[in-house]
């Protein structure tokens, strides 16, 4: 197998993976006004995951597509950048680095808010 | 060898884990039993709010409105998916019994309500003589404001709103994604109008692309265009002639009568139809297209619009401001590319003030007014939730809720949700809180927030399974 698509087939396992070890997320965080956005980067986060994300992921949890709270962020970058499975990819030009970085960061906040 | 160790692990992971293995696991997808005992204890709302029932074993309820003395008026839908039919009715909510004030004809569903100057102003959906606007006294007397409005399809006439003198109104579209297909004869609507297609409000010109089914209207294969009756092929170049009424717009009438006017087109379902008194504008919330029929769509988010005069908003070829030529993603799995329809786009497509949850159904719409409720200036979005699998594959429920949406940012969060580890209606959880909020309403003060919950809706082997006397009207306000 080429290396390229043997880290492919890495990544695929571990999101898998990753998908069958993600928790229960307690889902009263938003409703306590958690987290709390107090930085640029998480208000731009928070705007670019509901412009990109929430429709199919609505709060981090699971809706169209599974939830993504447990799911490391490695793994959350290599999936937005080439969507396997069903997931649409978010290409550079649409979502450039710095929007993606975050993204990362406000879900991070969310986890965090949600244990 | 090792590629297929990799192989064989990948399949029994995806099995349970990725989205094309999966089986699909919506709100209605549940063996539980079709009987309902609402409880607001199964409910969770913000810190120093509360939510009672109002009125319970209500039939199919789909919009609440106030008069002068804050008495309170339901409307019953009379017309179900799963092609029910009941009879749609105005009710004044008492201590006791509702009491009747009109019943309608077996033309349902009623989609809304609005008061205004000692009368009510009622959508009925049509799908048996096409959607109407009626004009009700309070002592039950209906007269017909306008008629032959094109109900009869997937989508209905929707809520109205009163504004500067007009009454606006959402008119939803026959199809999905503009073709008449299979899905159609699922609802039950193209076998009673088998001629019965889209209708656009301004002259459109036809790629020619055509799709290719059963025919259900009798023997052999279909092929279908765009805009055009089952059965019926469209040319390259085709135009289709612009007329009004027209399907997937918001449309008004000035309130002395007169001509309808179209306020903007190219929605899909503009189903929540709401006026934002802080801003003075209004707001839409659109049902986005789903994964079934001729033309099936995939991860098509429900949408908050910016109603603007004169604007086109893209369907058929557009998702939530993006063009299917340009996004790929929207193909469904399994289905061919998506081929626009339009020769020619007739505008610029605007940009959403929110994308809600694929499939969430984000329905009936208001804005807070006041600071003593809290949150003044964002929407309240009643989202019915998902009807899976018939709209497409969902990994868990969607919606079955009510989420507050900032037009200036676009966040949503949610608002009033069921306890529990996931969204789902109060039957998945085998618990008594919310089971598909359709419609929310301020009371005129400002101060509480009218939950209208249709009542149970299950989807089984393929068949809609409404509940019939399962409704509930649902107050919330802050705690004093
Ligand atoms: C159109 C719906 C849709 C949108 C929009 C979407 N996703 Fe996804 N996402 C999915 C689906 C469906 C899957 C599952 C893929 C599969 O198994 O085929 C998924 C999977 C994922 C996963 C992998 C989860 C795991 O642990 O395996 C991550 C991470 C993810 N999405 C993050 C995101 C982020 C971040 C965004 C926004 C930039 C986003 N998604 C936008 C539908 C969507």
């Amino acid at each position: 197998m080429e290396v390229m698509q043997k880290i492919r087939l890495i990544i695929i396992l571990a999101l898998f993976v990753s998908l069958q070890a993600a928790c229960h997320r307690n889902r009263t965080a938003a409703l306590e006004g958690r987290p709390v956005i107090n930085s640029e980067r998480l208000k731009n986060g928070q705007v670019m995951y509901m412009r990109y994300c929430e429709s199919c992921h609505p709060g981090g949890l699971a809706g169209l597509g599974p939830g993504i709270l447990g799911t490391p962020s490695f793994l959350k970058r290599f999936q937005v950048r080439h969507g396997l499975g069903t997931m649409p990819a978010f290409k550079k030009e649409t979502l450039p680095k710095k929007d993606l970085d975050d993204i990362i960061l406000y879900l991070k906040a969310v986890k965090k808010a949600s244990k | 060898m090792k590629t297929l160790n990799y192989a064989l692990l990948l399949a029994a992971l995806c099995s349970t884990s990725c989205y094309s293995f999966r089986g699909s696991k919506g709100g209605g997808q549940t063996t539980a039993a079709a009987t309902r005992q609402a409880s607001a204890d199964d409910i969770l709302l913000p810190a120093g709010y509360q939510i009672e029932i109002v009125a319970e074993g209500l039939n199919y309820p789909t919009a609440l409105t106030t008069d002068d003395n804050g008495g309170l008026y339901v409307t019953e839908a009379g017309y179900v998916y799963g092609d029910v039919f009941t009879t749609p009715r105005l009710l004044r909510l008492n201590n006791s019994q509702p009491e009747v004030i009109y019943s309608g004809d077996k033309n349902g569903p009623w989609t809304g309500v609005t008061y205004h100057d000692g009368s009510f102003y009622i959508s009925e959906g049509g799908q048996t003589a096409g959607g109407k606007m009626l004009k009700v006294t309070r002592d039950g007397k209906a007269s017909v404001l306008l008629d032959s409005l094109p109900g009869m399809g997937d989508h209905h006439t929707n809520n109205p709103v009163i504004w500067k003198d007009h009454l606006y109104f959402g008119q939803g579209t026959a199809t999905n994604s503009g073709v008449v297909g299979p899905d159609n004869a699922d609802f039950g609507w193209l076998k009673r109008f088998p001629t019965f297609h889209d209708l656009p409000c301004e002259d459109i010109v036809l790629a020619g692309v055509n799709f290719e089914s059963n025919n259900h209207l009798g023997t052999g294969k279909a092929n279908t265009g765009a805009y055009l009756p089952f059965n019926t092929a469209s040319r390259p170049g085709q135009t289709i002639k612009g007329c009004i009424p027209c399907s997937g717009a918001i449309l008004r009438i000035p309130l002395r009568g007169g001509k309808t006017e179209v306020v903007a087109w190219g929605l899909r379902n503009p189903y929540g139809l709401a006026l934002d008194r802080t801003r003075n504008k209004l707001y839409v919330a659109e049902n986005g297209a789903d994964d079934r029929g001729s033309r099936p769509i995939f991860g098509a988010p429900d949408v908050l619009w910016e109603v603007k005069e004169g604007a086109w908003y893209g369907w058929p070829d557009y998702v939530a401001g993006l063009s299917l030529k340009d996004h790929k993603g929207f193909k469904a799995p399994g289905s061919a590319p998506l081929k626009p329809l339009l020769l020619k786009e007739p505008g610029e497509v605007p940009k959403p003030v929110a994308k809600l949850g694929v499939h969430s159904s984000s329905n009936g719409t208001d804005f807070s007014t006041s600071d003593q409720f809290g949150f003044k200036g964002e929407a309240f979005v009643a989202q019915f939730g998902d009807m899976a699998p018939n709209v497409g594959k969902v990994w868990k429920p969607v919606g079955f809720k009510v989420v507050r949406v900032d037009p200036e940012t676009g966040v949503v969060t949610n608002f009033a949700i069921n306890k529990g580890k996931h969204d789902g209606p109060a039957s998945w959880h085998r618990a008594r809180g919310l089971e598909r909020p359709v419609s929310v309403t301020f009371s005129a003060d400002g101060k509480s927030l009218y939950v209208v919950d249709f009542g149970i809706m299950l989807m089984r082997d393929g068949q809609v399974l409404p509940q019939p006397n399962t409704g509930v009207i649902w107050k919330i306000s802050k705690k004093s």
